[in-house]
């Protein structure tokens, strides 16, 4: 963004100060929360309130619950039924919570992103590693992004080549022609429907006393045991799926572009714990579900979308199934359309360019297109026939892990910046969870590599 | 939402000067890692590229299999 260039017309404000330029649009975002603020207290307004305030925390969560981590989920039910997954999705909502809060006051605090903070503190040569992480991290989950839209389109009759170009040609048209505010209520408005799972393992009719007993360790049994590659992919997958870099990279922009302050922190964390808790309430129903129809299945490698969609059918009929297959390609374009904003967001801060969605297309050619590429390739490679689809969704979330702890130690050192955060700086107790998080990262894929390179180390 | 120009120009004033939006962003100096924080980045970068190989050849050796 310019900062050097005045552009608030005159007529708008006779007396105000020259201002950078293309805060406008944030500054009527701001404008609008303000009123809402200063307006007579009542339901209606601190209702209005309320959902203005939602906004990143939100979709970074529930665009978190893509199709990738959908199939992920099925694959855990399927594997290992009522077990140790469904309280730990718990543990897993309270590390994101933990990497994402840091975001919130990252963004607020300094009013930039994610990448140009790694680019401007610690210089390009550095800023480069995580941008390349980033955009292949990205390609790579847009493209379990589009498998899961493919395949909820063909189970409800739609073919490929309808679903995927209209599906990058939305995501193209919210990200290019609509700037922030309706873009973030475009894209609120699609994520709700990501709760769609939830009415769906409630018909799925569980064994609710069983469901209730995993939370006291009942049922924690892993065949195979803890080391096995099976339950090592899948940990790693399931931590792949919650927290990934593109969120580090989208939540922080995206508090930046909405125009949060420090005095609104408070104001994103339960923004970000609202998204938590859709987070793990779907991640639930999604293991509740397979839970009941999928499991038993021999190799989990072989559990992919079609399959899941296969066996939903023939249990629990043809309704049930279009549901899925409309979740199924909700999530895959409520996470499209985030992580291309993320990868826009990364690259304009990069290279110090426009980098805001409100800036109208014909001034940021170089904000949008880059990352409209990166989705336009991701789309062209799911349309290759005969992909192994349940085997790349699971290296593609594991890879997101292997890329978390760099981006990670990033995080923290700006978190720890005195210079830049000010009172806002980490805790020490926040700086040991969060390594903590960062060595269990490392730990989970250490001993995946090592099951994977070496079948029998751990006796298996 | 209103427009910026249904707002009270008193208003918008109020907001830019409380807010700060007419202050430009404080400069972001570069700073140099220490060489034990190289060593920890470097460390994370043979860390990714031996587990990405891993997580590759994982796939074409599940893929084929």
């Amino acid at each position: 963004m310019n900062t050097e260039v005045a552009t608030l017309d005159p007529k708008l404000c006779p007396d105000c100060p020259p201002l950078p330029e293309n805060l406008e649009q944030r500054l009527r975002d701001r404008l609008y929360l303000d009123a809402l603020r200063s307006a007579k207290q009542n339901w209606r307004t601190r209702l209005a309130l309320g959902l203005a305030l939602i906004g990143p925390g939100v979709l970074v969560m529930l665009g978190d619950n893509d199709a990738g981590g959908v199939v992920t989920y099925a694959q855990t039910g399927a594997t290992y039924g009522l077990g140790i997954f469904l309280p730990m999705m718990i543990l897993l909502g309270f590390v994101a919570y933990v990497v994402q809060e840091m975001t919130v006051r990252l963004g607020a605090v300094t009013r930039r992103g994610h990448a140009e903070l790694i680019w401007k503190r610690y210089g390009a040569f550095w800023g480069w590693f995580s941008l390349i992480d980033l955009v292949v991290a990205n390609v790579l989950t847009l493209m379990t992004e589009f498998i899961g839209i493919r395949l909820g389109g063909q189970a409800l009759g739609l073919s490929a080549w309808l679903t995927v170009p209209a599906s990058l040609l939305f995501i193209t048209y919210v990200l290019v022609f609509l700037r922030y505010w309706t873009w973030e209520r475009i894209s609120l408005f699609i994520a709700v429907f990501n709760l769609i799972f939830v009415p769906l393992a409630l018909f799925s009719h569980p064994n609710w006393h069983a469901v209730a007993q995993t939370f006291v360790g009942h049922g924690w049994i892993v065949p195979g045991g803890f080391l096995s590659l099976t339950f090592l992919i899948l940990i790693s997958a399931n931590i792949g799926t919650t927290i990934a870099p593109w969120q580090l990279f989208f939540q922080q922009s995206c508090v930046v572009d909405k125009g949060l302050l420090p005095q609104d922190i408070r104001a994103g964390r339960r923004d970000l714990m609202l998204g938590i808790i859709g987070m793990v309430l779907v991640a639930m129903a999604i293991i509740i579900l397979a839970a009941q129809t999928l499991k038993g299945v021999p190799n989990v490698q072989n559990v992919d979308a079609d399959m899941v969609l296969h066996v939903i059918r023939s249990k629990l009929g043809d309704g049930m199934m279009a549901l899925f297959a409309l979740g199924l390609m909700e999530a895959g374009l409520i996470a499209s359309i985030v992580i291309t904003a993320s990868s826009a967001w990364a690259i304009g801060e990069a290279f110090d360019i426009d980098r805001s969605i409100n800036t109208p297309p014909r001034k940021a050619i170089g904000f949008y297109l880059p990352a409209i590429l990166g989705t336009a390739v991701a789309a062209i490679a799911v349309m290759i026939p005969n992909l192994p689809l349940g085997f790349l969704n699971l290296s593609v979330q594991v890879i997101a892990t292997v890329f978390m702890p760099a981006a990670m130690l990033f995080l923290l050192m700006l978190l720890n910046d005195r210079e830049l955060m000010g009172d806002q700086v980490n805790s020490p107790r926040r700086n040991a969870v969060s390594i903590a998080i960062m060595v269990g990262l490392i730990v989970c894929n250490s001993l995946y590599g090592v099951a994977t390179l070496f079948p029998h180390a751990f006796g298996g | 939402m209103k427009h910026l120009h249904e707002f009270d120009p008193a208003d918008i004033r109020r907001l830019i000067e409380r807010e700060g939006w007419e202050k430009p962003l404080a400069p972001v100096q570069r700073v140099h890692l220490t060489t034990r924080q190289q060593a920890v980045f470097w460390g994370l970068r043979i860390y990714v590229v031996v587990m990405t190989a891993v997580v590759v050849w994982a796939f074409l050796h599940g893929a084929a299999g």
